[in-house]
């Protein structure tokens, strides 16, 4: 390619189409439309195709995914303002038992219940976490932690809410379809919105605070409120999820604050790539499918699903989508000179 | 009258573990007025001014700012009063874009409630702001990435980040450390222009020379105690001041302090036998991405030398010193890893008559050749000691004892320090500890990337001492400064770097005798 007398150069799509800014490209072609469209719509469009190729059972895998999805959203949210949760499994749980308690005991139909689940749920968890806003890493993640495991022991315990039963007979989501596309729906407005904020300078100040608090303190941001602020709003959707996958099962128990529901999120936004979003997303969409495909190996599921998880994270520890967005932006096209 | 005084400090007292860092400090300051805080390393100064802004709370005393109790609050509550401050050890962002650190105080409630400013708004009000301070709209500087610049433009970046807030107090925690001499030049003025439209300003400073420009009245520090108070005149011909600030021969930064030094040096000209080659670095050019940071640079340093390169900020000093340590090895690997910046690197380095061109790190600190970096870090948590011991991990615990006991020989201070912690000790013995921490690796080759910055003339000329005592001990020393003055004296031969390339060379004397050496470097 040197041959051609020095008029022709190799460089990356990405720089010859990015103008001095992140978020300002100059599109010259339609190729350029297409090098910046298609890494988005493309699995926008495969996610809402596949639930009309798959069957019944997938189906559901494909809810389940959505569902853990939007808890990994969450996570990775809380993350990108420094707050480490061990604890999803906290809002799933608490979002899972007020849509059931508003739905058996007040007989709220779903379009109430599900919001209600959300709203209130945020305001609990926001109330219950925000005195330990002020601990850092670990010993916040150590609170969130604990916090889940208390819920549903004071539960089994005090036969409140179902006690060790849970409470059945919900009223369902909907039909299949429904369901499978509002749960698919909830999980990609829930990554546009978040990576808008992100985009946006309030997320500028959250992932600031992220980076070097004192320097935040010193701008004359309160910090804390604004931390407070993200937790309503995390929690506020890992809320929604619990909502949403109590009227799918149409039952709530103490399994909703199971320790998988904390570090399912994790995993999958370890495997993603973390502080992207859509790593979270990505993560989910491997790591639910690949355990219900272990399934064929009975008692040795876990330790296969662990196994797979330890290599991914060691071949890959930026995560898939760092990953591959890595290597689209390399993408290198002959200009000339 | 009372109207008159912005800020009230009262009997302020901190003290870390045992350590006395404020002991009833007292002062005032009138609005408009502009006060200098000198005094050694370790006297104080920073933890004034973080007493100030509310990051650590007194054990006793109070703040007053403009007649409102504002001890022990938080220091969001302290800046959204109009309180700024920059820090001595810049804190920026550094993967965001040099305006996007702007638009954060821009997002502050205090901001908010004087000018609003949507979304995209305040973009344009970061890039006009940092337009002041010298980041030219036009030019690319406002939308690299804060990491990227170089350190004269850090500092005014977290400059221009504390007049984001449009404050009535601000404080400069040694705001000229590491800035060359034209960036101070560019600097002053602005700060000049902000004093006269009534801005009121704490500076802490350790080059009073320029300080002195702007200061109309000096506090002095000395273990936490106001020793003096004045204008600068009074406080330069204080008894105490000279003491225990410039040293007992009190040299004024004005004199070069030359005396005694040429005996040494020429005692250690004698005493070498042979000049045997340590380092020939041939051909070095290091391109980031498109931005030549070397360009051809070929020297050597013989053994047993004291070797300097002067250079202003940006002029490849920091990539030379990475590339003869193999650090940008390491810095390539990474952003080759994330797809940032493409660092190529050509050249050879021989080592002892052995190419290392290829090697990493570790290795060649394997092989007797260590880096201090700029302002490297020291491990916070650990004490003296550990630090130490952590820096001679690879060698056996019995010469790991004896490098202690040799480091401590040349930085009797650090002795005394030993069990303090990293975290809290000042910034000229993390400058100490450092030095000693790369000594500990029992290095043939030393190299040190700005070891003189941020230290005050006192401890200036004792770290130079110390390069001395190193050299004696037969290590070899190649050390980048951006000041001549402090660091000709020690030296036996040096080099002029200017944006990328080896200018001049030359013995001590003939630099020191250069015209162009004595107008940029020496100030002369």
């Amino acid at each position: 390619m040197a041959d051609n007398g020095g008029s022709y150069r190799k460089e990356r799509v990405d720089r010859g189409i990015k103008a001095r800014s992140d978020s300002v490209y100059a599109i010259a072609s339609f190729r350029d439309l297409s090098y910046l469209l298609l890494p988005r719509f493309l699995p926008l469009l495969v996610a809402f195709i596949l639930p009309l190729i798959v069957g019944d059972y997938w189906g559901k895998v494909l809810v389940y995914a959505a569902v853990f999805g939007i808890l990994a959203l969450s996570w990775d949210f809380l993350a990108s303002c420094g707050l480490f949760s061990l604890g999803q499994a906290l809002f799933f749980g608490i979002g899972a038992y007020l849509a059931g308690a508003f739905n058996y005991y007040l007989h709220w139909p779903i379009y109430a219940t599900i919001p209600a689940a959300s709203v209130g749920g945020a305001l609990l968890c926001t109330a219950l976490l925000a005195p330990v806003m002020r601990l850092r890493g670990v010993y916040f993640a150590m609170i969130t932690l604990v916090l889940p495991m208390l819920f549903s022991r004071l539960i089994v315990a005090t036969k409140v809410i179902g006690g060790s039963h849970g409470i059945t007979n919900l009223t369902p989501l909907g039909s299949r379809w429904f369901t499978i596309y509002f749960a698919l729906l909830a999980l990609f407005v829930c990554l546009f919105v978040f990576r808008r904020i992100m985009a946006q300078d309030y997320g500028l100040v959250l992932s600031a605070i992220r980076d070097d608090d004192r320097a935040v303190m010193s701008a004359a941001i309160n910090i804390f409120w604004r931390k407070v602020q993200a937790l309503f709003i995390a929690s506020g959707v890992g809320c929604f999820a619990g909502a949403l996958m109590c009227h799918n099962y149409q039952f709530v128990g103490p399994s909703a604050f199971a320790l998988d529901y904390s570090l399912m999120p994790l995993a999958a936004t370890a495997l993603g790539g973390p502080g992207s979003f859509v790593g979270a997303v990505l993560g989910s969409a491997v790591l639910v499918p690949l355990s219900e495909a272990l399934r064929a190996f009975g008692g040795l599921r876990i330790a296969f699903y662990c196994l797979i998880l330890m290599a991914c994270i060691i071949v890959l520890p930026e995560g898939i989508f760092h990953y591959m967005a890595r290597k689209y932006h390399r993408f290198e096209r002959m200009v000339k000179v | 009258m009372d109207e008159e005084i912005i800020l009230k400090v009262e009997d302020l007292r901190k003290h870390f573990g045992g350590v006395m860092a404020t002991s009833d400090v007292s002062f005032r300051l009138r609005r408009g007025e502009f006060l200098g805080l000198i005094g050694p390393n370790g006297s104080g100064k920073t933890t004034l001014v973080n007493l100030i802004t509310g990051f650590i709370r007194p054990d006793a005393g109070r703040i007053i700012y403009k007649g409102k109790d504002i001890t022990g609050k938080m220091p969001y509550t302290i800046a959204g009063m109009g309180i700024a401050r920059t820090f001595q050890m810049v804190r920026l962002f550094y993967n965001l874009a040099a305006y996007k650190n702007i638009i954060i105080p821009l997002c502050s409630p205090r901001v908010q409630a004087r000018r609003g400013g949507k979304y995209g708004e305040r973009d344009d009000m970061a890039v006009e702001l940092l337009d002041e301070f010298g980041f030219e709209r036009n030019s690319y500087v406002p939308y690299k990435a804060a990491g990227s610049l170089p350190h004269g433009y850090l500092k005014r970046l977290d400059l221009a980040r504390a007049m984001a807030l449009r404050p009535d107090l601000l404080l400069l925690d040694e705001l000229f450390s590491g800035m060359s001499m034209s960036e101070v030049a560019a600097t002053l003025p602005l700060l000049e222009k902000l004093s006269e439209e009534g801005l009121s300003i704490i500076m802490v400073e350790h080059r009073l020379k320029e300080l002195f420009r702007v200061a109309r009245r000096v506090i002095v520090l000395n273990f936490g105690q106001k020793i003096a108070e004045g204008s600068p005149e009074e406080v330069m011909k204080s008894e105490a001041v000279a003491s225990a600030y410039l040293g007992s021969e009190s040299d004024v930064p004005e004199s070069p302090s030359v005396e005694g030094t040429p005996a040494v040096s020429g005692e250690a000209e004698k005493e070498r036998p042979e000049k045997r080659p340590m380092l020939e670095v041939s051909n070095l050019t290091v391109y980031f991405e498109n931005a030549l940071a070397l360009n051809d640079v070929s020297l050597g340093v013989e053994e047993n030398e004291i070797v300097g390169i002067l250079g202003s900020n940006s002029s490849g000093k920091t990539s030379l010193m990475n590339t003869v340590s193999g650090l940008i090895l390491d810095m390539k690997k990474k952003e080759d890893r994330r797809g940032g910046e493409r660092i190529s690197v050509y050249g050879e380095v021989v080592f002892k008559g052995k190419r290392i061109t290829g090697l990493g790190p570790v290795e060649r600190v394997r092989r007797g050749l260590a880096l201090c970096r700029e302002r490297h870090p020291v491990f916070r948590d650990s004490d003296v000691m550990e630090n130490l011991r952590i820096a001679g991990n690879r060698h056996k615990s019995g010469e790991v004892k004896d490098s202690i006991a040799l480091v401590f020989e040349i930085f009797p201070h650090l002795k005394y320090i030993r069990k303090r912690k990293g975290g809290l000790l000042s910034g000229g013995e993390q400058q100490m500890l450092v030095i000693a921490m790369a000594l500990v690796t029992r290095p043939e080759l030393l190299l040190l990337d700005e070891p003189l910055l941020g230290l005050s003339p006192l401890l200036q000329s004792n770290v130079a001492e110390a390069m001395k005592d190193i050299s004696l001990r037969g290590v070899t020393l190649m050390v980048t400064e951006q000041f001549a003055r402090p660091l000709l004296p020690v030296i036996n031969r040096g080099y002029v770097l200017e944006n990328g390339i080896l200018v001049m060379g030359g013995s001590r004397q003939e630099l020191e005798e250069n015209p162009e050496v004595r107008a940029s470097y020496l100030g002369a």
